[in-house]
């Protein structure tokens, strides 16, 4: 992981752990690496990994069982929250990257939608050309 | 928290010029600090002083409540930024002269440190390029379960790959229970490796805060914030 030195480093651990489950890499239920293991392995400080743990935990996106580790949660609701949480963060950087630019909301709305007409036909025709 | 290192009014004067300036600190119990200035802002003096290296001082230094001294130097482990070895000793030497020495002292963990770090037994000391050194320097005291580390400079004269190896060493070594204090002007390296950061400058403290903090309050690395601080320090 590469990481950006300007924002704190365990926003951004907790930001890609986060990924991760959304995009199924990290399963429900699959145990975490321990923080020993998981700040040797990104070479970062262990009281760093230690708060990512904490606060995930917080957010109950992951759950410690003593003696055993750190796990992912299997709660759906939980990773469909994140799946939400991570769509909204998209949709307003496309937002205020298009208003830097100087295009209106309703120009917005209709260049969205005329994108994804004309890209749904490619899409089709490649899963014709798939299936 | 629990305070590992603590100095009150810390003042070193070298003939007439004052190396340390009325220093008091403060260090925790499973933390790694960054204590970071300039050449010259008295960063070696101060860590000489905790290794128990100076004798003669004004303030005080204390170290899990004890003066520096035989007994603190048994926790202590000092990376001094020289080479402290004896020229007639080869690798195999050092190691052991560490296991005499201390009893905290993993012989094994050393040898698989110098091992990683492609250094031989039977290579002489005196014979080894600055890199070179610089590793065994480091297999070595971290091979020590010390509770407080006094690194200094230890970065000088590696490169790239072997400075990665390094930082996990040093996170492997760290726990909990210990210490370790990165004396060093390459910030850029330790960015991610620091919980907290104390500014030396001119044989004073003059900032002190946590790595995060400054990230998440000012949107800075450590080094712009450092570089911005010490412009300021130079021009008033």
């Amino acid at each position: 992981m590469k990481y950006n030195d300007r924002e704190p480093i365990y926003l951004q651990i907790m930001n890609d752990i986060k990924y991760q489950i959304v995009l199924g890499n990290l399963k429900a239920d699959e145990r975490l690496l321990s923080i020993k293991e998981q700040s040797e392995c990104m070479g970062v400080n262990p009281n760093t990994i230690a708060r990512v743990y904490t606060e995930l935990e917080r957010e109950r996106i992951v759950h410690k069982e003593k003696g055993l580790g750190t796990f992912v949660t299997s709660d759906e609701n939980v990773i469909t929250q994140l799946k939400h949480e991570i769509a909204e963060e998209n949709i307003k950087r496309f937002v205020d990257r298009m208003r830097k630019i100087g295009i209106s909301k309703t120009d917005m709305k209709a260049l969205l939608v005329e994108y994804l007409n004309r890209t749904k036909k490619v899409d089709e025709q490649n899963e014709y050309r798939e299936g | 928290m629990s305070v590992i290192l603590k100095t009150n009014n810390l003042i070193k004067y070298y003939d007439e010029k004052k190396a340390l300036d009325g220093i008091s600190i403060e260090f925790e119990i499973g933390k790694i600090y960054g204590f970071l200035g300039p050449n010259g802002s008295g960063k070696t003096t101060f860590l000489r002083a905790c290794a128990a290296l100076i004798k003669k001082h004004e303030g005080e230094v204390l170290i899990d409540g004890l003066k520096p001294g035989e007994k603190t130097k048994a926790i202590v482990a000092y990376l001094p930024d020289y080479n402290y070895f004896f020229d007639w000793m080869k690798v195999k030497d050092a190691l052991s002269f560490f296991d005499d020495f201390f009893e905290d002292f993993d012989r094994e963990k050393s040898e698989k440190l110098l091992a990683d770090m492609e250094l031989e037994h039977e290579e002489k000391i005196s014979k080894l390029s600055k890199g070179m050194l610089a590793r065994m320097k480091l297999a070595i005291i971290l091979g020590r379960k010390a509770k407080l580390y006094l690194l200094d400079e230890p970065f000088d004269g590696i490169d790239g790959v072997t400075r990665e190896k390094i930082i996990k060493t040093m996170i492997s070594t760290f726990s909990k229970e210990s210490t370790i204090i990165v004396a060093t002007h390459h910030i850029t390296y330790v960015e991610k490796l620091l919980d907290s950061v104390k500014f030396l400058y001119k044989g004073k403290i003059i900032d002190e805060f946590d790595a995060e903090d400054i990230r998440r309050d000012k949107g800075m690395t450590i080094n712009e914030y450092y570089l911005e601080e010490f412009r300021d320090a130079e021009t008033d």
